[in-house]
């Protein structure tokens, strides 16, 4: 049993303590195996997750997809109830039901009203018991997944594309998304293999620690064990590039960050994500970050889109801003990821989905501890991440091309 | 019906052992109780000024602005807009590059936006820097350059977003809907301006813009996070001085008019058919504000992507999600000051009358059901839904200083979120059934469409259905 009051989080609410005592963070982990974690943000709404060790990365390299369906599928029959009364119910206490995934992690979350929690955390351990009926199989293949191909946006083929540059055939470039021919067995099989309760976390934020020990004990009927490791990953770099209809090209540019496991190091990335954005931003307001950090490996650069007939000129005012990009504007990249930081952990379903992945990875840190490692990100460790400090946020080049196929 | 009941009962073991479980949980209304209350001041000069002191480690701190297309007309239809656009573009004492490293120095990031009612300009910054961000803000405010080549470049910008904009549909459309539902009064005009009015803004009336609607009465300086419990005293600091005076006239809106009526923008290139019905709705502090809010949850949203379709929580979503050609759908209700939309806004392949004509009979249905049967459990349900909603949209110190300020802007009072908590509870069935039958039950309605129109629905036919039962 494992039990750790934070006084980080006690601090950050100094204030609004004075009137709501037991501000904590807590995580306990049952006899079953499963880790229960709650954080009190004293918010109106909790967010409650589920989450496995289930992501993308752990599909069998010729079922492209597995997790899509997965992810989709929720909602759907458990072995002793029927999706409808799950959803329906779900709904009627006021929870909206999602289905997330990344390369490391599975989740399923319920945002609800902080009365029904208790509730939705019956439900939740239902929808997380899913029985994968055939027909229920079919059914979600031929209602969801072609939407979901068709509304694909640029931005998120190019980031999928990323990591197959990145990590070529290792288990973080399979996709998210594409679809192979996956059938009831293989769902059946995966389930079997990782939804397990020694590789699932159940997070609540603005839940009672103890509302959500009890239910973690009594309501979540997941099968124990635990799954296998995941196969190290390791970065290549590369490029992908991928045609397709329309006016305008996305591009994803970014070289080997760290992983989540070393606070220093995802603080570190955080600062020279920031650097890289500040330097791509000068050039198109289209930018957005790439600062994503997995269990093992992880991603750091900038993504952007431009028509089709600037691209190649924006590419190379971009790869050029962020070859000489330096740790100049070092102060005010610290400053900025580190509001960002503390801004996003205002947020209930982006604390509980980040505390799932953190504790299934092995690693607590509030915001407020990866904030202040922000803070303390020096010169020296900027420039050490990948080597020679003016390339090296790109000297792992991984750049990848594509023209937009978004329906709109 | 009985599918929702056959639900619940194969639901009830595990809802049951939840029973003891309720008792030790901390409601809402706990929580909200002890939650750090928001404080209104008002300086001599009228400038209001909210602050709430939650204690976390950044804060938002902005100025809120009674201004907007509706204040404006069809020669000057974009200022509002053109002049926030501006204020990104440095002052007497800060060039440009200078506002936006010294907010770059502390992690800070200007922000603004306009609407019909109302524009915002304002920072997320740490808890530390609350008072710099209030100097920048004050600054930004009243000492805009406005210089004639920033003018330029922004109305060269402004052009081609104007241009640009044709391909977002949506926007179109809601442009569409306020150019039909309130023509010949101010709130048909979009934020954005027309291609006639921008080249002809001239920085004259960009500044007397500013002098007409920068004024205190007009304002509230809104902050929410740590450090903002001196923010009134700083108020008074950088803002105590400024004048009500009015060079020219008070703006004033004229008065607000509905008009039932159908516009349709038909091209045939756009891949469907996008598509709003609105009633009016009413205004952000009528009585019926928050009945039409719980009714809005009722059909709420759904698109294709959406993993539950003939399992979706809607008893509209199951009927219609299939075999409508229906690619997305949202139910809207928008408040202003005076008035509002109630309505839907869908888009759909239109291959066919049948299928779009079975989408506006299914929504009318559910409107007459709600005005004439809605029950308390389905209440509860969309009172559920629409607290979830609320309050998960008022997590963060920016949508909350949002919030605050728009309650004083709108009402000029600030209620507290447990006061919003109490009112929402007493809402049920009847409630629901009174706002929908005075507001929206035979009612003429405001129809847009944009890009393949030609299976629009015919209006008489859903004019009709909005009283008729067969229809």
């Amino acid at each position: 049993m494992l039990s750790r009051p934070s006084a980080t989080v006690a601090k950050r609410f100094a204030s609004a303590a004075a009137k709501t005592a037991g501000v904590q963070e807590r995580t306990t982990v049952l006899e079953s195996g499963l880790r229960v974690s709650s954080v009190e943000l004293n918010g109106a709404t909790s967010s409650i997750v589920l989450a496995f060790r289930a992501g993308s990365r752990y599909q069998p390299a010729n079922k492209q997809g597995l997790t899509h369906l997965i992810r989709n599928s929720v909602g759907r029959d458990a072995e002793n109830y029927p999706g409808l009364a799950l959803v329906w119910n779900t709904a009627q206490n006021g929870g909206q039901l999602t289905a997330v995934s990344n390369r490391d992690v599975f989740a399923i979350e319920v945002n609800v009203v902080r009365d029904q929690s208790p509730i939705a955390l019956s439900l939740l351990g239902q929808l997380g018991n899913n029985a994968f009926k055939p027909w229920d199989v079919e059914d979600v293949k031929h209602d969801t997944l072609p939407a979901d191909s068709t509304y694909l946006t640029g931005t998120t083929i190019a980031f999928e594309q990323l990591h197959q540059a990145a990590f070529r055939n290792g288990g973080l470039g399979l996709s998210n998304y594409s679809v192979n021919n996956i059938s009831t067995k293989d769902l059946t099989a995966f389930a079997e293999q990782r939804l397990l309760a020694g590789d699932a976390v159940l997070v609540g934020v603005n839940v009672d620690h103890d509302t959500l020990v009890q239910a973690g004990s009594s309501q979540f009927p997941l099968a124990q064990g635990t799954a296998a490791q995941a196969a190290p990953a390791k970065y290549f770099g590369g490029e992908v590039r991928k045609d397709g209809r329309g006016a305008r090209t996305y591009v994803a540019i970014a070289g080997e960050g760290s992983a989540i496991t070393s606070v220093k190091d995802v603080a570190t990335q955080a600062v020279v994500a920031q650097i890289l954005l500040t330097a791509a931003e000068k050039v198109t307001s289209e930018a957005i970050s790439v600062n994503v950090n997995y269990q093992d490996a992880g991603l750091v650069g900038v993504q952007f889109a431009a028509d089709n007939t600037n691209i190649t000129a924006v590419t190379k005012s971009i790869a050029a801003a962020i070859k000489s990009a330096n740790a100049n504007g070092l102060d005010t990249a610290k400053s900025t990821a580190a509001i960002k930081v503390l801004a996003e952990a205002q947020n209930a379903s982006g604390v509980a989905l980040e505390k799932a992945t953190q504790v299934l990875a092995g690693v607590e840190a509030s915001p407020r501890d990866i904030a202040d490692a922000i803070r303390a990100v020096t010169a020296q460790d900027v420039s050490q991440v990948g080597g020679a400090p003016e390339i090296s946020y790109f000297h792992g080049k991984t750049l990848n091309r594509l023209k937009d196929i978004e329906v709109n | 019906m009985a599918l929702r009941l056959a639900v619940s009962s194969a639901l009830r073991p595990a809802l049951n052992s939840q029973v003891r479980n309720a008792s030790s949980a901390v409601s809402v209304k706990d929580v909200l109780a002890n939650a750090p209350q928001a404080e209104v001041t008002t300086l001599k000069n009228g400038f209001r000024v909210v602050t709430e002191d939650n204690g976390t480690a950044t804060a938002t701190v902005g100025v809120w602005i009674e201004t907007g297309s509706r204040f404006e007309n069809e020669k000057n239809n974009g200022t509002a807009h053109f002049l926030e656009r501006l204020i990104h573009k440095g002052t007497g004492k800060r060039a440009a590059a200078a506002l936006e490293s010294e907010l770059n120095a502390i992690g800070a990031k200007l922000n603004s936006f306009t609407e019909r009612d109302q524009t915002a300009v304002f920072v997320q910054t740490g808890a530390q820097d609350v008072e710099k961000v209030v100097d920048i803000l004050a600054d930004v405010l009243r000492n805009s350059k406005l210089d004639a080549s920033t003018i330029d470049s922004e109305r060269a910008n402004i052009l081609k977003e104007l241009d640009a904009s044709d391909n977002h549909h949506q926007l179109v459309l809601f442009d569409m809907l306020h150019a039909a539902a309130y023509q010949g009064t101010p709130l048909a005009h979009s934020v954005l301006g027309t291609s006639a009015s921008i080249p002809t803004i001239t920085a004259q009336q960009l500044k007397e813009w500013q002098e007409d609607h920068y004024r205190p009465v007009r304002m509230v300086l809104s902050a929410v996070g740590g450090g903002v419990s001196n923010v009134s005293n700083l108020a008074e600091k950088y803002f105590g001085d400024l004048s009500n005076e009015y060079p020219r006239k008070v703006p004033q809106v004229d008065g607000t008019r509905f008009t039932g009526s159908e516009y349709r923008y038909r091209n045939d290139n756009v891949p469907h058919m996008y598509a709003a019905f609105a009633v009016e709705g009413v205004g952000y502090a009528h009585k019926d504000a928050l009945a039409l809010q719980v009714a809005n949850q009722f059909i709420g949203q759904w698109d294709v992507t959406h993993a539950t379709s003939r399992t979706a929580p809607s008893r509209l979503v199951q009927k219609i999600g299939h075999d409508h050609g229906l690619q997305n759908l949202q139910h809207f209700n928008i408040n202003y000051k005076d008035t509002g939309l109630f309505g839907i806004y869908f888009v759909a392949d239109a291959h066919d009358l049948n299928d779009t004509s079975g989408i506006m009979k299914s929504v009318a249905h559910e409107w007459k059901h709600l005005a004439s049967s809605t029950t308390d459990e389905e209440v509860a349900m969309a009172k559920n839904k629409l607290r979830t909603s609320l309050y998960q949209n008022l997590e963060t110190n920016t949508q909350k200083a949002g919030f605050n300020a728009k309650e004083l802007l709108y009402t000029g009072n600030l209620r507290q979120l447990s006061e919003l908590e109490a009112q929402i509870q007493k809402i049920d069935a009847g409630v629901v059934r009174e706002a929908i039958s005075r507001h929206v039950y035979d009612r003429d309605l405001a129809a847009v469409g944009v890009g393949r129109t030609e299976a629009f629905p015919n209006y008489a036919h859903v004019r009709a259905g909005m009283s008729w039962w067969r229809l």
